[in-house]
């Protein structure tokens, strides 16, 4: 042990309770000068606005606001740096120190107040959650969808080819569809997205690769040639290419970056402590809970589409029965609360009922 | 177990056995008595020989007994922090981390660090961080303008992934000793601060071999594309991880000091490797269990038997407890191993430490912290965090002959450098504490 094993409360501390408590109460310390480990045992007290320091017979005074009072905390020794370089480690069991500080001049600042009393840590408790509720169910979409309206197709179009560069270079292989049949899918969808949506600009891309369509920032539309397969006619085909497009035009793909920055830099904050994974798991999950909201916008846009083009708006609920069906066939049945796209027949539902009652509402002969 | 691990420096073999008996003061002593006992033993039978003899008296009268030559005291750790204390702490500082869009960040960083330095004590005095939160401020939006650069440059082209490269290692080395430094200058004990004496050069030639492996996996996949042999080549670059780690370990311990004192580290690496070996068959193993327990509960609820293993992958929930298990696992007792290792080879003048950290408690309490936090939607965190910390720090001895006050020495006087090395190797995600 050092020689500061000696330290603790004086006897004549514990034996008579001082009258005025924040005039002479002394508090136990060693003083370490910076320039060697060697300790010296030391009281430490308040006289006005200076701090003194009695060492033996000696007292040596330094005005409080020229230390650095570290944080007190309610365990650790309170950590006081001089001038002069040298530190004293303050014992506080009692925790007074604070309130004597006051009186000579150094409060402690709101927050580290609000630390210290727990109804200023519930309300903070309430003020966070109900900020982080508002920030993910308002705040961030709305931010998001900003982003996105401000930011022209142009710089978007920046984001869009490297991510088409490396998803052609890991993921898709050329397209086999024949030329012609490109072009007329091609001509098709054009003509259609010309008139549901004008002043959007867009580009279809053919490649190869398991069924499946997809837009990317900056207009690109991806289909995957597998699809046409699974695609029974045209008006199956053009429902999923409206549905993409139905993506491009509410700037999806750029709201779906935007928001997927925010949510990891959010769950960076409340978990980047914890661990890395349980930050991105929150992410990921927090992500996919937007992509379903942009799913059903997506949809709603393909149905108008579908209806505007003459043509069956319940084409859209087929071709997902039939992914659907690949999809089972392909990987078997698991329950539904373990799957990870549980929403697949709620959304088919909607799907049904809206794409009857659409089909139902027209006059008999637009269908032809 | 830790004794078949790596070479053992005789001075410092009493402070790696696991197995040192413990008195009642929680004090481990070595567990070679001859020395003592023959010096108790020509005490006059009395209260003091009682008290020695129970291990209840100071640490210092029983160093004084001692024969000089004998690594004789361990010094325990203490850490105060408390849960209630840091929730409060933490809440309040989380919020306006949140509300000021990361810029408290800094302060909230530097409170956290003082509060859990400030509770850790080593021979009855505390520990303490000096750093202020605006340079670490500046650091953070330096380091995030690097990962940014480094995030958009990676998936541009070759050309871009290269030019990071170089700019990586040119950079990197510099960033890490700076971080070190940063650190430890700003940590001191008794006054004195602790440091880092490492020369540029130094740092270049610990740091850029293992960048140089790292560069070597991430253009070898470039190159190789997606082919199944890409997947045997990134492994063959992750087998030198563990090198890469005690390379860096070795830097980070060799290199530190406190006041004019310097650490020394002595290499280990094949213990090194055989941790990590060891590691990687408990992760699969739990993996392994994890993913028959999840088939039989899902099997059960779906009422009839899985019959493909690629089906149960599909389940959001099965992948998660299957990785969430093996990372517990794996991680729990690289954490624990490494540290009781690491520490077993490092010295400082006369100084030996010692954890007696173990895997299987680790993992418990690992364990048991991530479902609490899971069932509390991250309340318990704070808790966590602390109960995480007092069984490491509880578990960390000094030993030293005789009194710690040896360490009192004359300290090298180093100003403050920039925090941009810190938040950097924080962003970039390289372990560098304790």
């Amino acid at each position: 042990m050092s020689a500061t094993a000696g330290i603790g409360v004086p006897d004549g501390d514990r034996s008579a309770p001082p009258v005025d408590v924040a005039a002479t109460e002394r508090w136990p310390a060693t003083r370490f000068d910076g320039r060697s480990g060697a300790g010296t045992p030391v009281m430490v007290l308040l006289e006005g606005t200076n701090l003194c320091i009695e060492e033996g017979g000696r007292t040596e005074r330094w005005p409080v606001a020229q230390t650095v009072i570290r944080e007190s905390f309610e365990h650790a020794p309170t950590m006081v740096h001089l001038p002069d370089g040298a530190t004293l480690e303050v014992r506080d069991p009692r925790r007074t120190l604070p309130a004597a500080l006051r009186g000579a001049g150094r409060s402690e600042s709101l927050v580290v107040r609000m630390q210290r009393r727990w109804p200023a840590v519930l309300l903070a408790t309430v003020a966070l959650v109900a900020g982080l509720s508002w920030t993910y169910a308002v705040g961030l979409p709305a931010f998001a969808d900003r982003i996105a309206q401000w930011m022209p197709y142009r710089v978007e179009a920046g984001v869009g080819a490297p991510l088409l560069k490396s998803l052609d270079y890991y993921v898709f292989r050329p397209s086999a569809l024949p030329r012609d049949r490109r072009e007329a899918i091609a001509r098709m969808f054009e003509e259609a997205a010309r008139r549901s949506a004008p002043d959007v600009p867009v580009r279809l891309e053919f490649r190869g690769g398991d069924a499946n369509a997809l837009a990317l920032p900056g207009g690109v539309i991806v289909l995957l040639d597998e699809l046409t397969e699974v695609a029974q006619d045209d008006d199956q085909l053009l429902g999923i290419l409206a549905h993409e497009l139905g993506h491009v035009v509410h700037r999806h793909p750029m709201r779906q970056v935007t928001q997927a920055i925010g949510l990891f830099a959010i769950a960076g904050v409340l978990w980047g402590d914890v661990s890395a994974i349980a930050a991105n798991a929150t992410a990921i999950l927090g992500a996919m809970h937007y992509s379903r909201g942009f799913e059903h916008e997506a949809d709603a846009f393909a149905l108008a589409l579908l209806q505007r083009e003459g043509r069956s708006a319940l084409a859209l609920d087929a071709v997902f029965a039939r992914l659907a069906e690949r999809v089972q066939s392909e990987g078997g049945a698991l329950p539904e609360f373990l799957s990870t796209h549980p929403e697949t027949d709620e959304r088919r539902e909607r799907l049904r009922a809206r794409g009857a009652g659409a089909t139902r509402a027209r006059p008999a002969g637009a269908l032809d | 177990m830790a004794a078949s691990l790596g070479r053992m420096p005789q001075e410092r073999t009493t402070a790696n056995r696991a197995d040192a008996s413990t008195d009642t003061t929680g004090v481990a002593l070595p567990n070679e008595p001859a020395p003592r006992n023959r010096l108790l033993d020509s005490l006059e039978p009395g209260p003091l020989r009682d008290e020695l003899m129970r291990g209840e008296a100071p640490a210092s009268t029983r160093a004084a007994l001692v024969e000089p030559n004998v690594p004789a005291v361990a010094h325990r750790l203490r850490f105060t922090g408390d849960g209630r204390e840091y929730f409060r702490i933490w809440i309040v500082n989380l919020l306006l981390t949140l509300g000021t869009f990361g810029v408290y960040g800094a302060w909230a960083k530097v409170r956290k660090l003082r509060y859990f330095r400030q509770n850790t004590l080593l021979d009855g005095h505390a520990f303490d961080f000096h750093a202020r939160p605006l340079p670490m401020l500046f650091g953070r939006i330096a380091a995030l303008l690097l990962l940014v650069t480094y995030l958009v440059a990676i998936d541009v082209s070759l050309v871009g992934t290269l030019a990071v490269m170089v700019l990586l290692a040119a950079l990197g080395p510099w960033l890490l000793l700076q971080a070190h430094r940063f650190r430890l200058r700003n940590t001191s004990w008794r006054g004195l601060r602790f440091g880092f004496e490492a020369r540029t050069s130094d740092a270049y030639r610990a740091v850029l071999p293992p960048l140089g492996v790292w560069f070597a996996g991430v253009l070898l996949t470039q190159a190789l594309g997606r082919t199944p042999r890409t997947g045997t080549w990134t492994s063959l670059v992750g087998l030198a991880f563990p090198w890469i780690h005690h390379r860096l370990k070795a830097f980070q311990h060799g290199h530190a000091t406190y006041g004019d004192r310097r650490f020394d580290f002595a290499p280990a690496l094949g213990a090194f490797y055989a941790i990590y070996l060891l590691a990687g068959f408990l992760g699969l193993a739990t993996a392994a269990v994890a993913l028959l327990v999840a088939s039989q509960i899902v099997a059960t609820i779906a009422g009839k038997p899985v019959d493909k293993t690629g089906e149960l992958f599909r389940a959001l929930p099965v992948i998660a407890v299957v990785v969430a298990a093996s990372a517990v696992v794996t991680h729990g007792y690289i954490v624990a191993r490494l540290q009781k290792l690491a520490w077993a080879q490092t010295s400082l003048a006369g100084v030996s430490f010692a954890t007696e950290i173990a895997a299987w408690p680790l993992i418990r309490l690992y364990a048991k912290n991530a479902f609490l936090t899971l069932v509390t939607a991250g309340f318990y965190w704070p808790f966590a965090a602390v109960a995480v910390a007092r069984y490491r720090i509880e578990a960390f001895s000094v030993g030293a002959q005789g009194s710690l006050s040896a360490l009192a020495a004359s300290t090298s006087s180093s100003g403050n450098r920039g925090a941009t090395g810190d938040a950097a190797v924080e962003v970039f995600g390289v372990e560098v504490g304790l």
